[in-house]
């Protein structure tokens, strides 16, 4: 499947205004990186949330989202190789979670069980950093893994004092796939999508 | 016109790479490769 990537459309517009501003390599990269990233920001924002409204799991879905985003924001977690994989296997894992959301009943016991394992792997395994950007010091992932936990028990917090089911059930849902991306599980997942070559056409 | 709409470019995207090259930022499962300048 070919798509127009926007990994080109950044690098060509980084190139027309690093030309019209005489700026230097480093900073056409910058600009170049900023700008793949807000596209691809822009699109998921857009595209995200129109998924889960024709799937009928608009708010289900979109808490799931906002909370794994903030806990994955000091967590980390694994990347897909490509941004069309990514905005796919989101967009699916989201729905899926918000259907569920919908129509289960967790129960004390398999709420507790869940927010204890997905504790047990922020404890052990937060942060996971890419490897193209790791984290440099201990003290950074220190920190990162005090905020991971900081964050999760917030989530929790407000998971357990909400009183509408499906919400409930979106964060706790949402918690624990966000949690399962940080054990390495998901490469193996991950492997058969990247295998589907869902990759982008360069355009000059 | 275009210089404008260039620098307003110019400037998002360098907000956008000061956020975006946090380690474990990017919220959802996917990070650009950073440029081998920037390695």
């Amino acid at each position: 499947m070919n798509l127009i990537s926007i990994h080109s459309i950044a690098t060509n517009l980084s190139n027309a205004i690093a030309r019209e501003f005489n700026y230097d390599n480093v900073k056409r990269a910058k600009i170049n990186y900023g700008l793949e990233a807000f596209i691809g920001a822009i699109i998921k924002t857009l595209f995200l949330p129109v998924v889960f409204w024709g799937f009928g799991v608009f708010k289900q879905s979109l808490i799931a989202l906002i909370t794994s985003a903030i806990l994955r924001y000091a967590s980390g977690g694994m990347h897909l190789k490509t941004f069309i994989g990514c905005l796919f296997v989101s967009a699916a894992v989201l729905v899926s979670a918000g259907m569920l959301a919908k129509v289960i009943i967790i129960n004390d016991y398999v709420y507790y069980i869940l927010n204890f394992i997905s504790f047990l792997i922020i404890i052990v395994k937060s942060p996971v950093d890419p490897p193209e950007k790791p984290i440099k010091t201990m003290q950074k992932r220190y920190v990162m893994k005090f905020l991971s936990v900081l964050i999760l028990l917030s989530l929790i917090y407000i998971s357990s004092i909400t009183t509408e089911n499906d919400v409930k059930n979106s964060i706790v849902l949402a918690i624990y796939i966000q949690t399962l991306t940080l054990t390495g599980w998901d490469k193996t997942f991950y492997k058969y999508i990247n295998r589907f070559k869902l990759k982008a056409k360069e355009v000059s | 016109m275009k210089k404008h709409i260039y620098s307003f470019i110019a400037a998002l995207s360098m907000l956008s790479f000061f956020i975006g090259i946090h380690p474990t930022c990017v919220s959802i499962g996917y990070q650009p490769e950073l440029p081998d300048e920037l390695k």
